[in-house]
């Protein structure tokens, strides 16, 4: 297993009577970290703690190979934040924003415009690099909030709800964005509550469920079934018995038919029986888990 | 056969120093002198501080080109105010500047949720307060200062005694001026 970046230890914090975090405990690999949870789920307030932002109110936290928030400038140093809600001052252009955010994080006047001017056009913002930000669409604030979150090459980078507000399109690039970061030496946090989101991007899922963490860890060993998914156009009920018939174990889900194979290759038996049955198919596959589907069971069981 | 390349440069790591907590600081500072005066911003921002240093400056303008034209028609020297009068004029016209400019250095930071960028960066809010005072007491004693030297090389330009002289003779005024 690569280093770990980010460890927690019995960590909890409450906003006055409302808690927040209790007893989080983690254990996180470098690479792309998805962060999950509903609203309210102890997303932000995790994040929060790991820059040093907000003071545990019990456990202890690391990022980094550094106590937070006892060594909060260290990590400081290495990381990015960008933040859920707006950053931008409107009256300034995105070129001298992002070289200011270079140069508080201590890199020289000439390196930070250099590198404002690389990272702008990186995250596609290089037509409109000299424009004010207060003039900007969604999608561009939040590729300027993900420049100046990277513009000092940080170790770590927290990513909090970067889609947020996103349309589909803006959407797609921006995790493929992400999804780059890995390449560029940059670790990086992304949370989110768009369950597809994190899947598409992270090699390793913390989910997070009332202030607790439900579950924490790689996303294959998660989402690999050796299940097929059969949707069919009309009844399912002939394909279903010619599955059964031949001892594969069945589940329909509407017009959903999942099979696991008693013995042998599910395939072969599914194209056996949609071949007998005649039965008309939208859509074959390996059925993944999908994060919806672990998150559901897990909050069932808490 | 050679075929076109694309170099994709794409992302490159940062080798160079690192200044820390001095280079935030430095940062912050330098945005303040810039906020202040409206540097880098729209037109809008900059018509306050610049008329306000304008209004300054305008009276110690206005004594030299009368001294030149004094002096060309033979009139003896005239001093209309002494630099301790005009420093009523600029000591109001500084608190004014303060009154409304340095409200510039914390409140957009706080309204725009900049703040949230300072929090991932390395300095404690010690370093921020300390580097906004600094460009404010840099701003406001330029303020002051400004329109006084204006003032005094003026007056040593027009002076009967030659610019050179009149610097040496009167080096001590500026010395306690700025001692003050």
């Amino acid at each position: 297993m690569p280093e770990t970046i980010i460890a927690t230890q019995g960590l909890g914090f409450s906003y006055g009577d409302i808690v927040a975090l209790r007893d989080v405990t983690l254990e996180v690999p470098a690479g792309c970290i998805g962060l999950v949870g509903a609203n309210g789920a102890g997303k932000t307030t995790l994040l929060k703690l790991l820059l040093g932002i907000l003071r545990p109110a019990e456990g202890a936290a690391w990022a980094l190979g550094h106590a937070v928030p006892a060594e909060a400038l260290a990590v400081r140093a290495r990381v990015g934040y960008m933040p859920e809600s707006a950053c931008l001052p409107p009256d300034q252009t995105a070129a001298d924003f992002v070289g200011y955010a270079a140069e508080l994080a201590g890199l020289t006047t000439r390196a930070a415009r250099q590198r404002a001017s690389d990272v702008l056009g990186l995250v596609g913002l290089h037509e409109e690099r000299f424009r004010h930000m207060g003039g900007f669409s969604t999608g561009m604030k939040q590729r300027a909030k993900l420049a100046q979150a990277i513009v000092h090459d940080p170790d770590l980078v927290l990513l909090d709800e970067p889609t947020a507000g996103l349309d589909p399109e803006g959407r797609e690039e921006m995790l493929e964005l992400i999804g780059r970061l890995d390449g560029f030496g940059i670790n990086s946090v992304v949370s989110s509550h768009v369950l597809t989101d994190i899947e598409r991007t992270c090699q390793w899922v913390v989910m997070l469920d009332g202030g607790g963490v439900l579950r924490s860890g790689p996303l294959t060993e998660i989402s690999a079934t050796g299940e097929v998914a059969v949707e069919v156009l009309d009844d399912p009920g002939p394909l279903v018995a010619a599955l059964e018939a031949v001892g594969a174990d069945v589940e329909v889900r509407g017009r959903v038919v999942v099979v696991r194979a008693g013995a042998g290759d599910p395939y072969g038996l599914v194209r056996d029986a949609l071949a007998d049955t005649g039965t008309a198919v939208r859509r074959l596959g390996p059925r993944r888990t999908t994060l919806e589907d672990v998150f559901m069971q897990g909050a069932e069981s808490v | 056969m050679s075929e076109g390349v694309v170099y994709d440069l794409g992302y490159r790591p940062h080798e160079g120093e690192r200044l820390g907590r001095s280079g935030a600081v430095r940062a912050l500072y330098r945005d303040g002198l810039r906020r202040m005066m409206g540097l880098r911003r729209r037109a809008r921002a900059k018509v306050g501080p610049w008329s306000l240093l304008a209004i300054a400056v305008l009276p110690a303008v206005a004594f030299i080109g009368v001294s030149v034209f004094t002096r060309q028609m033979g009139v003896e020297d005239v001093e209309f105010f002494s630099h301790a009068q005009y420093f009523d004029l600029t000591g109001t016209i500084a608190l004014l500047f303060i009154a409304f400019s340095a409200g510039e250095l914390l409140v957009p930071d706080r309204a725009y949720g900049v703040l949230q960028v300072y929090a991932s960066r390395p300095l404690t809010p010690g370093d921020y307060l300390l580097g906004r005072a600094a460009a404010l007491a840099t701003v406001v004693l330029a303020f002051m200062e400004f329109p006084h030297l204006v003032l005094f090389l003026g007056r040593a330009w027009v002076s009967d005694d030659g610019f050179g002289s009149y610097l040496a003779a009167n080096a001590e005024v500026r010395r306690a001026y700025l001692a003050a």
